[in-house]
């Protein structure tokens, strides 16, 4: 078996979680308690993730990232940090994986524009992605939700040749 | 029932892939294709909902044939290629999920089919990295075009020029002579000297070139 072949049956083991060195430290930025809890069981539960920190709270949550260095925040777009960006007071830190209620396709792409690794769309996560979102953003990889694949996808596909002004063509690139 | 078509050279991942999707309730293997051209030739005749393409095949690789095999059904990469061209030119050219063999469990593979299949995407994770790296940039570099532009646009409206007086920079930017400028502006030769002269004073230019440097941003002393 060649070594390539061999490298990606170790992505495969990472995202289940098997044995990789360091464990991977993870923050849970979120606004409801509840939920913090859930999320936090279930990446405990996995048994290679170690949360480091749990906080709702957008001030708390860069003191913490900076403070304990985890490998992966998971953010919840509700907490927001008016006039200053919280993903990328976070990405500073630590690779970052946002939770969302977004669908729309246009707000998916927008949202990551954000210095992150993954999205996670509230409504499409299934038991195992959180932990495989954790494990392929740790391994330097990234994880999308169908719904936000779908909506990247489509941005591809509207990307040739220039997605961002659809009615402008490239008249601009006509400038002398 | 999602109806499969599965494109891959080797008998062995089609049978492996056919005995798999099988198992599953609600998927329907209608077919398969050993290269890309006979791939075309099923999915128009069949309309299966999604196809499995790999990429390298004789005849016509995935590459080659996903923009047309995506005009019939919607198409879930399936290929143990995973370089960023590959991935970012599968889905420009219409491809809605890519997935990388041992990057994923058998269950995986059901429910990209499943999400392919209902108009969402599936993407694994080195596909995933890839793409919002590639559209990330792709707007940083948009952002940073728009911006020139803008730049270039406040530039020229600082010089002052005139309606008629840009007109005749725009033709003279573009490389045409007096009489050319003259000819298509409807002036006489005179009138666009005039002009000219006019130009160089504002844009502080003392001839043709340097004032088309200026007026494209540039710095000439």
């Amino acid at each position: 078996m060649p070594p390539r072949q061999r490298g990606r049956e170790c992505v495969a083991e990472l995202l289940d979680g098997h044995p990789s060195g360091t464990p991977t430290t993870v923050l849970i930025v979120h606004p409801d308690p509840r939920d913090r809890a859930a999320i936090r069981a279930e990446l405990v539960a996995s048994g290679r993730l170690r949360v480091v920190g749990v906080t709702g709270d957008r001030d708390e949550a860069v003191a913490l990232a900076g403070r304990l260095r985890p490998t992966v925040s998971l953010l919840d777009d509700r907490v927001r940090a008016p006039g200053t960006d919280l993903v990328e007071a976070l990405a500073r830190w630590s690779l970052v994986i946002v939770l969302t209620d977004a669908t729309e396709r246009d707000a998916v792409v927008t949202l990551l524009q954000a210095p992150v690794q993954g999205c996670l769309v509230y409504g499409h996560i299934e038991p195992p992605d959180l932990v495989r979102a954790v494990n392929a953003v740790a391994s330097g990889l990234g994880w999308l939700s169908p719904s936000a694949a779908a909506a990247v996808t489509w941005a591809m596909r509207a990307s040739t040749p220039r997605p961002a002004h659809p009615g402008r063509g490239s008249s601009h690139l006509d400038l002398p | 029932m999602t109806d499969v078509l599965i494109v891959d050279d080797n008998p062995i991942v089609r049978g492996a892939l056919r005995g798999y999707l099988a198992s599953a309730d609600d998927m329907n293997v209608v077919g398969e294709a050993p290269d890309g051209r006979t791939a075309v030739t099923v999915a128009q005749r069949l309309r299966p909902d999604v196809t499995l393409l790999d990429h390298r095949m004789p005849v016509a690789d995935g590459l080659t044939v996903v923009a047309q095999l995506a005009e019939h059904t919607s198409v879930l990469v399936l290929t143990s290629d995973a370089a960023e061209d590959l991935i970012a030119g599968m889905l420009r050219r219409g491809a809605r999920g890519y997935l990388v063999h041992g990057e994923f469990e058998p269950p995986e593979l059901l429910r990209a089919v499943r999400a392919v299949a209902a108009g969402q995407g599936w993407l694994s994770p080195r596909g995933a990295s890839v793409t919002i790296s590639v559209l990330r940039d792709q707007a940083a570099r948009e952002r940073e075009e728009a911006s020139q532009a803008d730049q270039l646009r406040q530039l020229r409206q600082g010089f002052g020029l005139t309606s008629r007086e840009r007109d005749v920079m725009e033709l003279l930017t573009v490389g045409h002579s007096n009489a050319a400028i003259a000819r298509r502006l409807l002036l006489t030769e005179k009138t666009v000297k005039n002009h000219l002269h006019h130009i160089f004073t504002k844009l502080h230019a003392t001839n043709r070139t340097e004032a088309v440097l200026r007026w494209s941003g540039g710095q000439g002393q």
